[in-house]
Formats: structure tokens, C-alpha cells, sequence
């Protein structure tokens, strides 16, 4: 703002100088002696000022093309207006320049005239005829007067001359001698001291005998005519005299001559001068039309910013709300329509900026809101999923794609109906249908899914969402997996059966087997032939029995046991091959090979508890190889890498008739067993020490024969910290549900 | 200031002939010279007296302009400066005898007129009236009291002619148009007493 005021403050200045100038400048054009010195001063200052206008105009000029080229807004109409502002001004300058010098030259040339000049001429010529014969009268009337003095004594010379002045009329009558020295001296003039003297050249001629008269203008007295002659001399020898006449050129003829001489030298003059005087008269007008041109000029460049800025402003405010800008506000031109349009566009970015902020604050909350929620899905450990009223899928939470193991983030914004072929997808679909036929709106079902990794059941309720213009906007799905929960069920009660089998059949035992013994030592030997042989057999099956009943408790003892756990970094293909050294060399009934994998990083472990699941795996597996030639067991280490979880997976497999499908699923339960010795505890332990590890276990029949038994567990603390809370989930699950089931 | 403005009117001369391409050079100026042949002082009754003699040829142009009716004014400038040594020397003294030589047409003789002292005479040639004019004969030029014993003076001199200024605002231009001026350099030698 200040600069803007600086720059006005400027330019007013700049505009009175130059003005000031060009009308001094103008004033000396005219008869003004008192700027006559100033001109050259003027000259300079307007040249200076034209210099300045010239080097403003080049510089707006080259921001001009500039501007054009990077094809900045307003340029062209900047550049337009420039043209035709130009165009106007120059037009009518060069015109008025134009005749302006053809006036000037013509009217120059007009004042000189052929028959003045010759007019003149003849005037003079006549002023000198006419003073020439009043010459030679006056020549004569001095010689008279020099032959009048020659015969005068020497002390009658001032009386003579005075006398001879008077008669003569010359206003001065002067005796010279040979050396120039006054001898004696008259003059009209009572006042003159020094009389009017001849130069050396009249001096000269008369020392040639040659008598001098001439006309001879004497500074303020006007036109004389001087007349010199030699005074004759009789005496041989004397000294040499001169005597000098001015006798004025008074009166009317006097006048007439002054009057000729000076027009006529006036007009010579002027004559002379012509040329210099149109030069000078061309340079003053070419000046001051190159200064108005230059500051219309750049005038035209100052009003075309003028106006083309506020333009300017709105194209580059318009680009910027194209940007999304709508912080933009332009200065305010003059009260006019563009000061109108600049207004409207600054309320327009106002309200836009205003309607923009409220709708980011919206769509903020609405994300706010949708990060919540979204929140709140994932930490749901219940399966959900939202679909569109095309059955189209529109989200999952992570839990359902864990329940399903489905990777639902394919089938987004797809059809459900495209996963058909998914167990659980195509059973949804039948309930869905049987349902929407039915015309309910929310129902809750039950859905078991076999599968290679077992039977697993979920619980599955569907609710319409709230509907829009009276169409169901979509469907809510929450499904739950109940197999582990019941599993955990089934573990918690085999858990509570096997603890008080411990308790309750463990003690009692020993007082048998002691009893049996006792029996045997007091009447064994007081027995003989058939009672003996009974006595000792039945004893002996007691005592026998009983161990195994032992053997049995103890089992379940360990089952129900829960130490707590060892973990330690541990490289699993070392425990596995340390493992399998146990079975190597001795009679076994099966081969046992190794497919470890050398990437497989150290897994946080009790080496005991794992050591004691491998035991147990092989053992089961070796068992089942009983009776069979060519039994082979391998076990195999896995390293599977997840998008956020990292698993070791250690497989035993076996190459037997594999496990019976309906005992398939409950082969981790206690007491389920398809071999005739053992207890049906094996495999359960084995489960839950993978539990306590916060690992997961399959049972599967392989597609060529065999049964094979998959152990993963986690290695990375993300994937551990996941299955341990996993596990607690369950847990509490199992908790609550006991309490409930006891209330 | 009289130096200052010589220096604005050769600038103005550059200036104008430099801008205007409408207007012709100045016409050659003609076998015009003027040469100081010899100047000399002496020290009478106290006061310093310039005796010189100069060669003055007019330049053509001049010529033209006195035969038409312009007058030329003739000057003989004279300076007395002070020699310093590492500063330029200051004039103590400027004297300038100037006459007016105008044409007389009816009688057809050159009148010499003098401006400081109105003394005028008239001559029947320019030639004349310039070789009088060349003469400069015992003029006293500065008291001797009013220089200091101790310090050295130089004097200068020279010749200068200008095309009269006409009583119009076109003056100045005229003149510089028309190239009659003229100058001799400067003549300088040591005040001696």
C-alpha cells in the first residue's frame, strides 16, 4: 500500500517535471530573453527525461513479452490494449508532427521574400548614392577648410578651427600632426576630452597623399562621415598635418539611412539564420512531440496494467479455486463492475471455502466414525460381515476371515454368491433363501463344515439393515465358531474326569495290589495242584491289573497336569533329529526319515514338553504301523510366513491305514483311541501341550494312505502374542460357559 | 561557472548533433585558426601588463556570419592561477577584454567595438579589423600587491570568438548550428617579476 502510494506520489511528480519542462522549454521558443540561457539546461533535462521515459517503456516492454511468452493471464489483453493505445497515440502525433515541420519549414521560407530582399537592396543602394554624393561635397569642403588652415598661423589654430567647424557644419574638427598627436581640436561636444581618432589604416593611406572619406558609424553619435585630408604645406620641410571632419548624417536623411542599414542587416541576418533557426524549431518540436509520444507511451502501458489487473487477479483467483484454493482473496479495484465481479468472486471462494471445511469436518467424522467402528470389528473375536442388498459383499472383519479361513478381501464388492464352492458360503446361501422366503428378518442357525481339518460348527444369525425408501439397504452377518469352544468344553470336563480319577482310583489301588501281594506270600505256598495254580493266576492278575490301573492314573494325572512352562529359544530341527536318535538302531516295526527345513529359525519352546509331544506323535504313529511291513514315518519341519504371522510347522505323517473318518474329528479327545492297548490319552496330551505353546493341531488322512498329524507354532512374538491371545480367549470363553453351566 | 557552462555547451553540441538525425553537421569550419604567436608580461609601477600578438585567421563560416550581419564577439581571456602541488591551481585573477565586430552595410566597413570600454573604431576589411584586434599593447592585467612573494603564479591567455547571441530564444542553437565559434588554446607561462 505504501509502495503504491510512493509510486503515485512519483509518477505526479515525474509528470509535473516534465510538463514544467517542456513548457519552459516552450518559452524559449519565443522572444523570452530570460529563459534564452535555460535552453540548453532545458534541452538536457527533457533529453534526460525522454532518456528515462525510453528506458521505463523498454523495461515494461520486455515484462511484457516475457509475461506473453509464459503466457501469463492478462498478458495478451495487456498487450492488446498496449497496441491499441500505442496506435492511437502515435497516429494522430505523427501527423501533427508532420505538417507541423512542413509548416515550419514553409513558413520559415515564406518570410523570405525575393522582392523584399531586392527591395532592400535597392534601399541601400539608394541611402548609398545618396550619402556618396554628400561625400565628395564634404570631401571638398575639407580640403577647402586643410587649404584655409595652411596659410593660418600657428596661435590662430583653435580660433580657425573653431571657426572653420562652425561654417562647415561638422560636429568635430580635428589638426593632427604627422605622428598622429592632436595639434588642435573643435567639437560640438563641449565635454569631449579625447576627439574621435583616425585608425592606422585611414593613417596609412593619407601618408600615400591619398585624402580618406567615408561614411563610418562612431559608436553612440550615429553615422558620420570622416573625412581626412593632408593640410597642404609651403614651408619646405615642415611637418606634416592632417586635418579630420566628422560631419554627422543628421535629420531626415540620417534617419532613413539608420533605418535602412538596420533593416537591411536585420534581414540578412535572418537570412543567414534560416537554416539553424528550422533546424533549432524542428529539434524543439521533435523533442517535445518524443516526450508527449514517450509518456503516452508509457501511459499506455501504466493504464493497460491498470486495467488489465484487476482481470489478472480473477484469472489467477479462478486457477487457484481450480487448485482447490479457496483461501484466495483479491484486492479490491475502484467501485466499479469489475469492482462488482471482484467482490461477488471473493463471497464465491468465502462460501466455497466455507462449504469446503464443513464437508471435511463431515467426511472427518464420518471416517472418525468408520475407524471406530472398524476398530470395534476387528477386536470382535465373532465373525462379521455386511452385504449390500445384491448380496454383494460389502465388508468382513479379520475374526471372519479367520473363522472361515476364507480370504475375504477378494470377494469385495463382489457377489457372495461367486464363493458358492466355499463350504460355509453355500450353506449361508440355502439358510439365506429358506429364510428371505420365509420373510424373516433376522435368524440365527447353526452351520457345521467338515473338511480335511475336522468338523467345525458356527453359530450363523443374519439381520436385515434398517431399510431405505422401503428396501432392505443390505444384511448383517455375526457367526461365531463353537468347535472350539465345545472342544475346550469337552478338554475342561476330561480335565476335571481325569484329576479325579487320580485322586479317587490311584489311592485304593495300592491297598489292592498290596492285599493280592499279601494273599499270594500268606496262602500261595499252602496251596497245591489245581488251587494253586488258580490262586497264583488270579493274584497275579490282580496285581497285574492293578499295575496297569496305575499306569492308566498316571496317564490321566498327567493329562490333567499344567506345570508351568520352560520357554527358551530353540532350534526345533535339533530337538527333532536329537528325537528321532532315540528311534534309530533296536527293532522297530518302522523306518523313520526326516525332511527338516534349514531356514526354520529358533521357535520360543520348552524343549521338555515338545520333546514329550514328539514322543508321544511318534509312538502313535509307530503304532499304527504295527503289523504292517514297510512302515515308513516322516517327520517334516516347515517354515510358513503369513502376512503378519510367522508359524514353524512340524508334520509327523505315517504311511498306515490312516484314521477313521467319524473318529477323525475327536481323535484329540481322551479316551478315543482306535488300537486295542492304550489309554486314548496320547494325543490329547500331545494337543495340549501345542496349546500351552499357544500352537495349533490337525489330524488328516493323507490322499495316498496314512494319517498324518500337523503341529504349528508360532515364531514370532506378533504371532505368539496372537495364539496365546487367542488361547486366553478360549479360556475365558470356556470359563464363562462353566459358570454358566453350573448356575 | 563560466568553465561549467563551456562544458554544458560542448555537452549540449554532442547532445544535439547525436540526437537529431533530421539535422546536417555543422559545416566544416573553414582555414580558420587562431595561434598566439608570442605574449609576454612585465612588471611595471606595481602592476603586471600583458603585451601580445596574435594571429587571427577567420574561419570561413565566420566570415559568412559577419558579412551577413551576425555579430561575432571577440575575447581575449586571461587568468591568473596559483600553483599548488597536489591540487588543481586556483584562478586568482579572470580578465576578459571583449569586442563586438559587427558589418556595417551602408558603408560597408567593420566596426570594432569595445564592450568594456565602449571604445569603437571601424575598419575597411575583417582582416584589418582582426589584425588590430591581434595587438594586445601594455594591459594591465593585476597589482603585484595582490600576489603572495612566496608562491608562484602563472598566467594564461587566449583567443575567443563567438557568433553573437541574437536576442531570440534560438540563440544558442544558431550558433551551434551556424559553427562559427572559434578559440585558440591556451597560451600559459610563468608570472615572472
Amino acid at each position: 500500500m505504501k509502495k503504491n502510494r510512493t509510486t503515485k506520489v512519483l509518477m505526479i511528480l515525474t509528470a509535473v517535471l516534465l510538463l514544467a519542462g517542456l513548457y519552459l522549454l516552450a518559452r524559449t521558443t519565443q522572444n523570452s530573453a530570460a529563459f534564452a540561457r535555460l535552453h540548453v539546461w532545458l534541452l538536457l533535462f527533457n533529453a534526460l527525461a525522454a532518456l528515462v521515459l525510453l528506458g521505463l517503456i523498454v523495461a515494461h516492454l520486455v515484462k511484457l513479452i516475457i509475461q506473453y511468452r509464459r503466457e501469463t493471464p492478462g498478458s495478451r489483453l495487456t498487450a492488446r490494449l498496449v497496441g491499441m493505445f500505442v496506435l492511437l497515440a502515435v497516429l494522430p502525433v505523427v501527423l501533427v508532427y508532420y505538417f507541423s515541420v512542413q509548416f515550419l519549414d514553409r513558413g520559415i521560407d515564406s518570410w523570405f521574400d525575393v522582392s523584399v530582399e531586392q527591395a532592400l537592396d535597392d534601399a541601400l543602394t539608394l541611402s548609398r548614392s545618396t550619402l556618396d554624393a554628400r561625400t565628395k561635397e564634404l570631401l571638398a569642403r575639407t580640403q577647402n577648410m586643410a587649404r584655409r588652415l595652411a596659410v593660418g598661423t600657428f596661435t590662430q589654430l583653435p580660433v580657425t578651427i573653431e571657426t572653420l567647424r562652425q561654417q562647415s557644419g561638422a560636429s568635430e574638427l580635428t589638426l593632427f600632426g604627422q605622428n598622429g598627436r592632436i595639434l588642435a581640436t573643435s567639437s560640438n561636444r563641449p565635454t569631449l576630452v579625447v576627439p574621435n581618432q583616425p585608425t592606422d589604416e585611414i593613417m596609412l593611406q593619407l601618408r600615400r597623399g591619398l585624402p580618406y572619406v567615408s561614411l563610418d558609424p562612431i559608436g553612440d553619435l550615429g553615422l558620420h562621415i570622416r573625412s581626412v585630408v593632408p593640410v597642404p604645406s609651403y614651408i619646405p620641410g615642415a611637418p606634416q598635418r592632417y586635418l579630420q571632419a566628422l560631419f554627422p548624417v543628421a535629420g531626415r536623411q540620417g534617419h532613413v539611412a539608420q533605418s535602412v542599414q538596420a533593416a537591411y542587416m536585420r534581414y540578412r541576418e535572418l537570412t543567414y539564420l534560416r537554416k539553424p533557426l528550422k533546424y533549432s524549431l524542428i529539434l524543439t518540436l521533435s523533442l517535445v512531440l518524443l516526450l508527449g509520444l514517450l509518456a503516452a507511451i508509457w501511459g499506455a502501458f501504466y493504464a493497460a496494467r491498470r486495467l488489465v489487473a484487476p482481470i489478472q487477479n480473477l484469472a489467477e483467483g479462478t486457477r487457484a479455486v481450480a487448485r482447490g484454493d479457496f483461501t484466495r482473496r483479491l484486492p479490491m479495484p475502484a467501485r466499479d463492475e469489475v469492482g462488482f465481479l471482484v467482490s461477488s468472486f471473493n463471497e464465491m471462494t468465502s462460501r466455497l471455502g466455507d462449504a469446503r471445511e464443513t464437508a471435511r469436518r463431515s467426511q472427518q467424522q464420518v471416517e472418525s466414525e468408520r475407524a471406530y467402528l472398524e476398530a470395534v470389528l476387528a477386536r470382535l473375536s465373532s465373525g462379521v460381515i455386511a452385504l449390500d442388498s445384491d448380496l454383494r459383499l460389502r465388508t468382513a472383519n479379520t475374526a471372519a476371515t479367520d473363522i472361515l479361513g476364507l480370504e475375504l478381501d477378494r470377494w469385495l464388492d463382489k457377489p457372495i454368491a461367486d464363493a458358492a464352492a466355499e463350504p460355509f458360503v453355500a450353506q449361508f446361501l440355502d439358510l439365506f433363501k429358506r429364510h428371505a422366503d420365509a420373510g424373516d428378518r433376522h435368524w440365527r442357525e447353526e452351520i457345521v463344515i467338515g473338511g480335511a481339518g475336522g468338523r467345525r460348527i458356527l453359530t450363523c444369525s443374519c439381520t436385515s439393515l434398517p431399510n431405505v425408501r422401503d428396501n432392505a439397504a443390505g444384511y448383517v452377518i455375526v457367526f461365531d465358531d463353537l468347535t472350539t469352544l465345545i472342544q475346550a468344553q469337552r478338554d475342561a470336563a476330561w480335565g476335571e474326569v481325569a484329576r479325579r480319577l487320580a485322586h479317587e482310583i490311584k489311592n485304593p489301588l495300592t491297598p489292592i495290589q498290596l492285599a493280592a501281594e499279601r494273599l499270594r506270600l500268606r496262602y500261595l505256598d499252602g496251596l497245591a495242584g489245581k488251587e494253586r495254580e488258580v490262586f497264583e493266576r488270579a493274584t497275579h492278575t490282580i496285581v497285574q491289573q492293578v499295575d496297569n490301573m496305575k499306569a492308566m492314573v498316571n496317564a490321566f494325572s498327567d493329562y490333567a497336569r499344567t506345570p508351568q512352562l520352560e520357554l527358551r529359544p530353540m532350534d526345533l530341527n535339533r530337538l527333532v533329529t536329537e528325537i528321532a536318535e532315540l528311534y534309530h538302531g533296536g527293532e522297530r516295526p518302522f523306518a523313520l526319515r526326516l525332511e527338516l527345513d534349514p531356514t526354520l529359525p529358533p521357535v520360543n519352546v520348552d524343549a521338555g514338553r515338545i520333546g514329550q509331544m514328539l514322543h508321544n506323535l511318534i509312538r502313535n504313529a509307530g503304532e499304527a504301523l504295527e503289523g504292517q511291513s514297510g512302515g515308513e514315518v516322516v517327520i517334516r519341519t516347515r517354515r510358513l510366513r503369513g502376512k503378519v504371522s510367522e508359524d514353524a510347522e512340524i508334520t509327523v505323517a505315517d504311511n498306515g491305514p490312516g484314521v477313521d473318518a467319524a473318529l477323525l474329528e475327536h481323535v484329540f479327545e481322551p479316551y478315543v483311541t482306535s488300537k486295542p492297548k492304550g489309554t486314548g490319552l496320547g494325543l490329547a496330551i500331545v494337543k495340549k501341550l501345542v496349546e500351552e505353546h499357544g500352537g495349533t493341531i490337525r489330524a488328516e488322512n493323507r490322499a495316498d494312505g496314512g494319517a498324518s498329524v500337523r503341529v504349528r507354532l508360532p515364531i514370532n512374538e506378533r504371532a505368539l502374542a496372537r495364539s496365546l491371545l487367542r488361547a486366553a480367549r478360549r479360556h475365558k470363553t470356556v470359563v464363562k460357559e462353566g459358570v454358566s453351566h453350573e448356575r | 561557472m563560466t568553465k561549467l557552462w563551456r562544458a554544458w555547451r560542448l555537452g549540449a553540441l554532442a547532445l544535439v548533433a547525436a540526437s537529431t538525425a533530421v539535422v546536417p553537421p555543422a559545416s566544416a569550419a573553414g582555414a580558420g585558426a587562431f595561434v598566439i604567436r608570442n605574449a609576454y608580461t612585465q612588471l611595471s609601477h606595481g602592476v603586471y601588463y600583458l603585451d601580445a600578438d596574435m594571429r587571427l585567421t577567420l574561419a570561413r563560416n565566420a566570415v559568412e556570419a559577419l558579412n551577413n550581419g551576425v555579430p561575432l564577439v571577440f575575447k581575449i581571456e586571461i587568468e591568473v592561477t596559483r600553483r599548488r602541488a597536489f591540487l588543481w591551481d586556483p584562478t586568482v585573477a579572470h580578465l576578459a577584454q571583449s569586442y563586438r565586430i559587427t558589418y556595417h552595410a551602408l558603408s560597408r566597413r567593420y566596426v570594432v567595438r569595445s564592450l568594456n570600454s565602449g571604445r569603437q573604431a571601424s575598419f575597411r576589411s575583417y582582416e584589418a579589423a582582426f589584425e588590430h584586434l591581434g595587438y594586445v599593447n601594455n594591459l594591465p592585467v593585476i597589482d603585484a600587491a595582490l600576489l603572495d612573494p612566496d608562491d608562484t603564479y602563472d598566467i594564461s591567455i587566449r583567443a575567443v570568438l563567438n557568433v553573437k547571441v541574437i536576442p531570440t530564444g534560438f540563440g544558442l542553437l544558431t550558433s551551434l548550428f551556424s559553427g562559427a565559434d572559434q578559440a585558440s588554446d591556451w597560451r600559459e607561462w610563468p608570472l615572472t617579476r
